[in-house]
């Protein structure tokens, strides 16, 4: 009878101890929401013509003469085209306000704005980035149901991927785009951008603010922010993320795997992961296929209809001792023309694909046919689009197609990682 | 006297030919007469060609119902005088009078051309044609299939299409009939076949070229012209078998007719502008060993890339500059 009492005690004691930290975080929860409330906004594009809204996000004010931060996607429509569009914030009193873009970094997704209005409470921005398993709050407005925050856990920079940003474990939703993750203490450690489904979320490092808040420190909102070309800027932003993308991978050896009898590029970046496929288990097969695709994960949002910075690599060989040579020509054409990749732009942003064709010879003085097809950025001069389409010939009953397409870039780029490309893709 | 009477079709065809003697020629739908005519409009004691005096011949309307009307069909009343050669209608009928010395075209040599289309006027050369490029379908659909063959719908499929083409000569002989032009069907089937066996050839041709030197406008300009000429060939053809044109008429015609053709596909494949979002390029791609260009380096290749970036940039400044004046 004891035992059972003091083994419910013990229980009651253990559960007490479990549900404690949890009480402890709520409270806390609690406490910041309450304080920073007024700190936090709706951020709303608005369509001039139709006066509706066609966009909304979060934004948070950062200092106390109305500086405020949100995600650049959220306010694309109007530094696309601002004759169409006016932004505004509506803050936790439901009073609305007219904003001004005053700078953006499309590589992470930022927006600083300002506004005309005095914030007495404003988020600081934290100096250290968290410890890994840490909690963090995050807040913002998700799918316009009003402000809310969201509790979740730091789970360091995301492996894998050139754009670095925070892996929380927390739900970050459509709407909350823009809005602050802060710490137990109450400071901004990152700015919610995406969401990759249940629990998992992202966030922009801090450290990316800081840059952007810095480089625009001393403009001076109320002479200087008309004469701001963003355009301009974004593009320079493009040219130089390109740049520092496509250096190491240029710079460094590529790592090769073999592909049927072919040699092949395999994942030449930490951030580019490969997949491969082949039809060994089909039935009434006539050839033997194996194929090999490596794509950069993530792109940049630039509009509703524009992406860039995409890239994607991608092998096919084919072998068959039942076909006849004609009959591996026919298949060879089908596959070297077939559809590759996504377009990731609207018919306003680019130019139609120049192509050409040619007889190269690799470094390993194999004959290729490749076809090379390349679009310009009309927005965005300097930067292009780069398709390429490649066959190895010499052999009579096999052959290697190898693509890639790479988004963004300049003919400098593009034409180093052609020569690096015809250097890595050969017969064994 | 001797006259002779040429019965004619509407199209000035000489339908049958008659040579009489006597002192006057009698027409009518009566047996009694010297020229017999069945047709209801006709009297039975119509019309008499007589010899006058100073040896002209006069025509004489034996008070017909109908009468007889001259080329331009005006009534020639109850007598009127005829020259050799003068056409007449009676009834529904066209007749030219003509004297035994009236005078007759240069003869004419006979036409190689003519005498080729007459030898090839068979039907075992027909059926060779025919046979051959069926054959041409079955190893196109052979090469073309990547998975596994079947024989039947292979064969099936190309004799459809056999018979389909089939119709081109059929046309040619039934506008020949139309015409008045000597049909000659199995030459319009041995030239058809033969035209698209060429067409084959050629596109099999284009598709080394394409191979080799890719989608250049060199290779283009090429097809363009041996497109040009082919279809001027085949229309010319066609003609030729299906009326009666001269050379130079056929030429003519064949040529505006393939421009007009090519300017209407020009005109309704326009496009409106909207840019591709995919390359509209197709490469080629054929066995190892009908390559024959030299391959270029990596470097060149760089060098010929150039041209692509700056029709890409003029191309953005140009929509840019457009899209500007729109608004």
């Amino acid at each position: 009878m004891n035992t059972i009492k003091v083994k419910a005690q013990s229980i009651l004691l253990l559960l007490l101890s479990l549900a404690l930290p949890k009480l402890a975080m709520a409270q806390d929860a609690n406490e910041l929401f309450t304080t920073f409330s007024p700190a936090l906004v709706q951020i709303k594009s608005i369509n001039l013509e139709s006066g509706q809204k066609s966009s909304i996000g979060t934004g948070f004010f950062i200092t106390k003469d109305g500086k405020l931060v949100t995600n650049y996607h959220v306010i694309s429509s109007y530094v696309q085209s601002p004759q169409k569009y006016k932004l505004e914030y509506v803050d936790d009193q439901q009073r609305t306000n007219n904003v001004k873009v005053i700078a953006v970094d499309v590589i992470n997704d930022l927006a600083l704005l300002s506004s005309n209005t005095q914030s007495d409470v404003f988020f600081e921005l934290s100096k250290t980035a968290p410890e890994k398993g840490s909690d963090l709050f995050a807040l913002g407005n998700p799918h316009d149901l009003g402000m809310i925050v969201v509790p979740g856990t730091y789970n360091g920079i995301q492996l894998k991927s050139f754009y670095q940003r925070i892996h929380l474990t927390g739900s970050i939703n459509p709407g909350m785009s823009g809005g602050p993750t802060v710490n137990q203490e109450g400071r901004v450690v990152g700015i919610n951008v995406a969401t990759a489904g249940n629990q998992i979320g992202f966030l922009v490092p801090v450290e990316r603010l800081w840059l952007l808040v810095n480089k625009y420190k001393n403009v001076n909102v109320e002479t200087q922010a008309k004469e701001v070309d963003l355009i301009a800027d974004i593009r320079e932003q493009l040219l130089f993320n390109q740049t520092s993308l496509y250096q190491n991978l240029l710079t460094s050896e590529w790592s090769t795997s073999s592909l049927g009898s072919a040699i092949v590029p395999s994942e030449i970046s930490d951030f580019m992961p490969c997949w491969g496929d082949s039809n060994q288990d089909r039935e009434k097969k006539q050839y033997n296929q194996a194929t090999s695709n490596c794509q950069l994960e993530e792109s940049i949002y630039i509009s509703d209809t524009l992406r860039t910075g995409f890239a994607q690599v991608g092998f096919n060989w084919i072998q068959s001792d039942k076909l006849s040579a004609m009959q591996l020509s026919h298949l060879y054409t089908l596959n070297l023309n077939a559809r590759y990749g996504h377009t990731n732009a609207g018919f306003d942003d680019v130019t139609d694909f120049q192509c050409n064709e040619n007889i190269i010879k690799n470094s390993s003085g194999e004959s290729v046919k490749g076809l090379m097809c390349i679009r310009a950025y009309r927005e965005y001069s300097g930067l292009f689009d780069v398709r390429f389409n490649s066959l190895l010939l010499e052999k009579d009953d096999q052959t290697l197609i190898a693509k890639y397409f790479l988004q963004g870039v300049t003919k400098q780029t593009a034409n180093a990682f052609y020569v690096k490309f015809m250097e890595n893709v050969k017969w064994k | 006297m001797e006259i002779v009477i040429e019965l004619l079709t509407r199209n000035n065809k000489v339908k049958s030919f008659h040579k009489l003697s006597g002192d006057s020629i009698k027409i009518g739908r009566s047996y009694e007469n010297d020229f017999v005519l069945h047709d209801e409009h006709i009297s039975p004691h119509h019309a008499e060609i007589i010899q006058s005096e100073i040896g002209s011949l006069v025509l004489i309307d034996k008070c017909s119902v109908n009468g007889i009307r001259d080329k331009k069909n005006k009534d020639l009343g109850s007598q009127a005088n005829l020259k050799s050669g003068d056409v007449l209608t009676i009834g529904k009928h066209l007749l030219r009078i003509v004297l035994p010395h009236h005078p007759v075209a240069e003869t004419k040599k006979m036409n190689a051309l003519e005498d080729i289309t007459n030898h090839l006027n068979q039907w075992y050369l027909a059926f060779i044609a025919a046979l051959v490029f069926f054959s041409s379908m079955v190893v196109k659909s052979y090469f073309s299939t990547i998975g596994d063959i079947i024989w039947t719908k292979v064969f099936a499929t190309s004799l459809l299409v056999t018979i389909a083409l089939m119709l081109f000569p059929l046309f040619i002989a039934i506008f020949a009939r139309v015409f008045k032009k000597e049909v000659r069907f199995f030459t319009a089937v041995v030239f058809s076949f033969t035209m698209f066996l060429a067409w084959q050839i050629t596109t099999a041709l284009g598709q080394v070229l394409l191979f080799n030197w890719g989608d250049s406008s060199l290779v283009n300009l090429g097809a363009d012209v041996v497109e040009f000429v082919m279809m001027v060939l085949f229309f010319c053809g066609c003609f030729y078998l299906a009326s009666n044109m001269s050379v130079k008429r056929l030429c003519i015609v064949s040529c505006s007719l393939v421009i007009s053709i090519a300017a209407l596909f020009h005109f309704s494949s326009q496009d409106d502008g909207k840019v591709q979002l995919y390359p509209v390029s197709y490469a080629v791609v054929l066995p190892p060993a009908m390559l024959v260009t030299t391959a270029i380096s990596t470097e060149q290749s760089i060098v010929n890339f150039e041209a692509l970036f700056e029709s890409a940039s003029r191309e953005s400044i140009k929509r840019n500059k457009e899209a500007d004046e729109h608004e």
